[in-house]
Parts: structure tokens; sequence; C-alpha cells
């Protein structure tokens, strides 16, 4: 226990001193000339519009969605393919018994040396659990892939335009000579465009 | 560890996932209809018609269960390594939720309020949410209890904000989700609290565990194990108190009612409400378990005695909020309160009758059937007689494009059988004799007045029940007035004709309300067996 304690001890005071000394050193050398660009609000190097407090495009939103679907599936995947990692490795026929018995602590979360060699898991279960996670795995991103298919196709996915550009394309189409289109016509040319 | 995983294999391939089809059918029913819309051939094969057809296919393979289990053909059992259980209680109410999403799916093709074009995203919702309501019925363990309401609410959120770019409806949703977040959040502390001080989160286990910690010592309600596991308990009475709509976690019930459409509160107020006191019925049996020292039983008396007391001021408070509505939709948001407080008393009598201590001749278990029985009966007549009345409410909406009830007046002259329907929907949800609803109310009544004799605090809130009959019949019977005695209004708005088969399914819903009032036998004893299922 005082090991680990040391440790952190010793991490936040390198931590510190590796920040302080840098300011410190510029304190001392640097040159002092205030000026009032200097003491300016940041922003990526050109001159600040306004102020932060803005309101936030509602937009952004359908990517904040996306992200959080395929984040929470990356989630989902990586335990699996844990164990089928292992399990993948436990089919093999050549794995000595030994490394056999280690992969399937690994798998089974037991703490290292808790079996014997012939209590591994043997290849044909390891087969079985193969199989099962491949079938599982494609029924689930299946599903979720049909959820994602439809979302695009209705066309939820597309960049909503602001209003003043909706607009525009409105009049852009009404200018358009075509014969008067049926309704589903439209809908699905605004879809595309 | 090969046999166990071979077991694991065993027991989810052959065994859990033979027990789960009408859920996996309903699964299946979602991705066939986000594949029709994408592969564009919704205009041949509608997304209704995808959804009452598998309703329908998994209703039926529910009830070949129920048969199936009813015949000893088929054994319950526990599945999923003791996530889930399936016996009678289970399929009872597969088959009761399932119903419901067949009504609600029809009434909404004769309505007509998703239109084709988000009619896949609806139905989406509608069946996910009732995938939830299924699992509730049917979970054994904390964790399937949280992710089950979770499950039946979130698409609940997104349905009440169904109708795009009206403002209350947005609100309602907000409101929905603001207070369903909050209360998820309470009922997950007190899944932790549970499950950390007992070291289980399976439903069966839990009384077996709790007792063991308590009967280490004497127990005084300064007992800090006591303390915790109460407080686990009644955090997660919150969580269901909000999907029951319980006073005093009722707020959102009106406004989401009024801002969702008739159909989606028809569904809400009576699917949802099934799937929680399913849930709440199995959570109550699984903290009072079969045996508890006697001191643990006085506790759990005085629990049973404050979900009386908050049964009869929820009833209560929903009937005397009730009269001051305009908005029809907005009284039946409170008269669903009121039933859940009725509903809820007869939890209240099943807490009490196996806490308590009574004379050697009281059969307890017996008392207990008969309560949940009570439950079973009045939920299945409450699917038809409310569903009814918010039916008919969607029918006159589409003809006067109001809600509110004054805009009712004369209307039976107009639509003569959506008012009779309307007229004894209503009576049945009073509780008039020859009516479903009084069957219901008297079972629940009966069983009250037996758990009386173990505490006499429930002949007090069979008092205020009764009470509460009486006052509901005002506000009930001022909008039938409204209806049948008001004059015909000179001027209409025209609106479109309602669907053909309106009427006709409106009667529908009306005839199993009559049915169930007079031929009460074969429902009731059906309701028998499956409570009794619960006590073995």
């Amino acid at each position: 226990m005082p090991d680990v304690v040391g440790h952190l001890l010793l991490f936040a005071l390198t931590g510190s001193l590796m920040l302080l000394i840098p300011l410190l050193i510029g304190k001392l050398i640097r040159p002092s000339v205030r000026s009032p660009e200097k003491d300016a609000i940041y922003e990526c190097g050109e001159p600040t519009i306004g102020s932060s407090f803005i309101q936030f495009d509602l937009r952004f939103y359908t990517v904040a969605l996306l992200f959080i679907v395929f984040d929470v599936e990356v989630a989902f995947f990586f335990p699996w393919a844990a164990v089928y990692g292992t399990a993948g490795q436990l089919a093999d026929q050549r794995v000595p018994p030994a490394v056999a018995a280690q992969l399937t602590e690994q798998l089974a979360s037991l703490p290292a040396g808790t079996l014997k060699p012939d209590q591994a898991i043997d290849p044909q279960t390891a087969l079985a659990l193969l199989k099962t996670g491949l079938v599982d795995i494609l029924v689930f991103f299946g599903v979720l892939l049909v959820g994602f298919a439809y979302v695009w196709k209705r066309g939820d996915l597309d960049w909503v335009r602001s209003l003043a550009r909706q607009t525009e394309h409105r009049q852009h189409l009404a200018r358009t000579p075509t014969v008067v289109p049926p309704p589903e016509a439209t809908r699905q040319e605004s879809t595309v465009a | 560890m090969p046999t166990l995983l071979n077991e694991l294999l065993a027991d989810t391939i052959q065994r859990s996932l033979h027990l789960f089809v009408p859920e996996l059918i309903v699964c299946a029913t979602i991705v066939v209809m986000l594949l029709v819309r994408v592969f564009g051939l919704h205009r041949w094969l509608p997304a209704r018609w995808v959804t009452v057809f598998g309703a329908m296919v998994a209703m039926a393979w529910a009830l070949y269960q129920f048969v199936g289990l009813r015949q000893e053909t088929l054994q319950p059992a526990v599945v999923f390594t003791g996530m889930l259980i399936v016996d009678q209680f289970t399929v009872f109410f597969r088959v009761f939720l399932l119903l419901a999403l067949v009504l609600v799916t029809a009434l909404s093709v004769l309505t007509e309020v998703p239109d084709d074009d988000d009619g896949a995203d609806f139905y989406t919702l509608l069946l996910g949410s009732t995938l939830g309501m299924m699992l509730m019925a049917a979970s054994n363990h904390l964790l399937m209890l949280f992710l089950s309401v979770e499950m039946t609410s979130v698409p609940s959120y997104v349905m009440v904000g169904f109708l795009k770019g009206r403002r209350r409806s947005s609100e309602a949703a907000l409101k929905y989700v603001v207070y369903g977040a909050g209360a998820a959040g309470i009922m997950l502390y007190g899944v932790s609290l549970l499950a950390g001080l007992t070291g289980t989160a399976n439903l069966h286990e839990l009384a077996v565990r709790i007792g063991t910690l308590l009967s280490a010592g004497h127990v005084s309600l300064g007992d800090p194990i006591l303390q915790t596991a109460l407080l686990g308990v009644l955090f997660v009475f919150v969580g269901l108190a909000f999907k029951l709509s319980v006073v005093p976690f009722h707020f959102w019930c009106p406004d989401a009612f009024e801002g969702a459409a008739a159909e989606v509160a028809g569904f809400l107020s009576v699917a949802s409400k099934a799937g929680a006191f399913a849930l709440l019925t199995r959570f109550v049996l699984a903290i009072l378990g079969d045996y508890q020292p006697v001191e643990v039983r006085h506790v759990y008396l005085v629990v049973g005695i404050g979900v009386g007391v908050i049964a009869a001021v929820t009833a209560t408070f929903g009937n005397l909020a009730a009269y001051a509505q305009t908005n029809m939709k907005r009284l039946l948001a409170y008269s669903t309160i009121a039933h859940a407080g009725y509903m809820l008393m007869a939890v209240a009598a099943l807490i009490v009758v196996l806490t308590g201590t009574a004379a050697p001749t009281f059969d307890v278990f017996a008392e207990a059937q008969r309560a949940v029985q009570g439950l079973l009966y009045y939920l299945s007549v409450y699917l038809f007689m409310n569903l009814g009345a918010f039916a008919v409410v969607a029918m006159i909406r589409n003809r006067l494009l109001s809600e509110d009830i004054d805009s009712y007046q004369g209307l039976a002259r107009e639509m003569p059988v959506l008012c009779v329907v309307m007229a004894v929907c209503l009576f049945s949800l009073v509780g008039v004799p020859p009516l479903g609803g009084f069957v219901g109310k008297f079972m629940i009544f009966a069983s009250l007045f037996q758990a009386g004799f173990v505490h006499w605090s429930m002949w007090a809130v069979l008092v205020i029940g009764g009470l509460n009959t009486l006052f509901s019949l005002f506000y009930y019977v001022r909008v039938l007035k409204v209806m049948f005695l008001g004059e015909l209004p000179e001027q209409r708005p025209a609106a479109a004709m309602a669907a053909s088969g309106s009427s006709a399914f409106a009667v529908l819903l009306a005839v199993p309300v009559l049915l169930l009032g007079v031929f009460v036998h074969r429902l009731s004893a059906a309701a028998n067996e499956v409570a009794g299922t619960l006590f073995r």
C-alpha cells in the first residue's frame, strides 16, 4: 500500500514540476510588451465575431444520433470480440492443453492458474460457441443495419436545409418549367436533391 | 467448464427460445416492416397490415402456449439463465397485451392516425413498446425489471409526441420524458440497493436473502439492513408508481394524454398499466416470499397499509380532479388515475393478506389468489371499456375535429351507435351492475373486505373505494348528458366522414364489456387459475 501511495505522490509531484518549470522559465526570460491584441479572445487566429453565447444549430443532432448508434454498437461488439477471439483460438486442435487451460481461464474470467489442463474447453465445444457467437452477432448487426437502412431510405439523415434555403429551393422548383408533378414525385425529388 | 458451456447453450437454444417465440415474432414483425419500407414495397403492403398480421400470429402462438400450460403439455420454466419466467401468469399477459396491440392497430387503421408515410415509424414504436410490456410481465430479475420498464417507456415518449408540429404534443412528450427519466433513475437506485444488500438480483431469491440477513439479529426499524431493504423497495415502487400514474407520481398523465393522439392515450392507459401491474405483482410477491419472521411481516404489513392508503388517495384524487375537466381526453386521463387507484387496492389487499397474522381459519393463499384474480379480471374488463371510450373519442375527433366535452352537444342524434358505445363504456367504468366493470370492482372490493379481517384499515380503504364509485358517477354522466340531452348545434364544421367500419369496431369493443358482466364464470375461472400459479 505505501508503495502505491509513494508512486502516486511521485507522479503528482513530477507532473506539477514539469508544468511549473517551463512557466517559470518563460516568466523569467520573455520580454514584457503589452498590447490589447494579446488580451483578446483567441479564435483559431481569426478575428472574433460576436459573443460565444450563440444558439447552436439543432441540425447537428443527426450527426450526434448517428454517433450514438454506432458508438453503442461498438461497445456491444467489444465483449463479443473478446469471447469470440478466445473461442476461436480454443477451437484450434493444435493448441497445447496448457495454453488451452490459460485461454479458458481468460474466457471465464477466472484467476490465472486455477484450472488444470484437462479442465480446458475442448475444441468441439469451442467450435459450438464460435458458431453460436457468429450467429448472435450477425442477427444483432443485421437488425441494426435494417434500422439504419430504413432511416437512410426515409431521408432522415439528409442535411436539413435552413428555412431560407428551403424557400429558395422551392422557388427554384416552381420556376422549372415542368408538367405539374404528382405529390409523390415532388417528395422524392426533394429528398434526392 | 465444458458442461457449463453446453448447459448454457442448451438452456438458450433448446428451452428458452422455444418459450420466447411470441416475443421473437414481435421482433421479426418490426424487422420485416422496416425491410418492406426499405425496398419500397409499402405501397402494396402497408405497415399496418404487417403489424396486424404479426400481432395476430404472435397472439395465436401465445394462446397456444396458454392452452398448453393449462393442459400441462407445456411446462412453466425459468428461461435465459433466470432472467425471465414463463408461466401461466406471463402467458396470460402476453395474450392480453397482444390483444390490446391488435385492437389499437385496428383502431389506428380506422381513424388513420399515422399516414402511409409515417406508418412504419409509428407501428415500430407500438410493437417495441408492447415487447417491453411483455417482458415486464415475464421479469424474474431486477435487471429485467428495470430494462423492461425502460423498453416500454422510451417508445411511449416518442408515441406521445408523434403528432409532429403540434405544440401541445411536443410539450406532453417532453414532460413525460423528464418525469420518466427521473423515475427511472430512482428505480435504478432502488434496484442497486436491493441487489447490493442481498448479493443477488434474482427475484426468486430476494425474500429468502433478506430474511436470512434479518434473522441474524433482533428486527427493529432502527436496523440498517431493514432500512436499506425498505428504501430499495420504496424506490422500486416509485418507478412502478410512475408507470401506473399513482398519486403523487401522476402529474405527467393528464398532460401526456391530452397531447397524445387518443389512440396512443388509449394504448398507454390500458396496456402500459397492465404490464406495470403484472410487474408490481411479481415484485411484491418476490419481496414477501413464502415465509418471513413475524417482526418482518409486521413491517411489510405497514408497507401494505401504506399501499392501501396511496390507492385510496389516488382513486379519490383522480375522481375529484376529473370533475373540472372540459377536455374529454383529460377527463379520461384522470379517470385512468382513479382506476389505477382501484386496481392498486387489490395489490394492497394482497400484501396485507400475505403478511398478516389472522385467525387460523383464514386461508391466506386462497385469499391472496382471490386478490390477484380480481386484479386480472378488472384489467381484462378495463382493456375493453377504456379502449372503447378512447376509440369513441378518436372517432368523434375525426368528425368534429374537437375533443372538448362542450362540442359533443346533441351528438347522439348524429352518431347514435358511437354514443351508445360511449355510454356502455362509461357506465362500466363507474361499475354499474350488468356491466363488466361492476364484476371487476366487486371482486377487488370483496378481497379488500377479506383483508379487513387482517387489518381494519382495509375496511376504511373499502369504504373510500365505495364512495369514490359513487362520486365518479357524476362526471361520467355529465358527458353522457351533453351527448344525449344537449341541443344539436346549427353549424357543424364539415369534416371527412368516418371510415365505414368504425361503428362496427366500437360495438366490437362494447360487446365484451356487456358479456363480461353477465357471463362471469369463464374468465374468472381462468383468472383464478392464472393467479393460482403464483402461489404454488
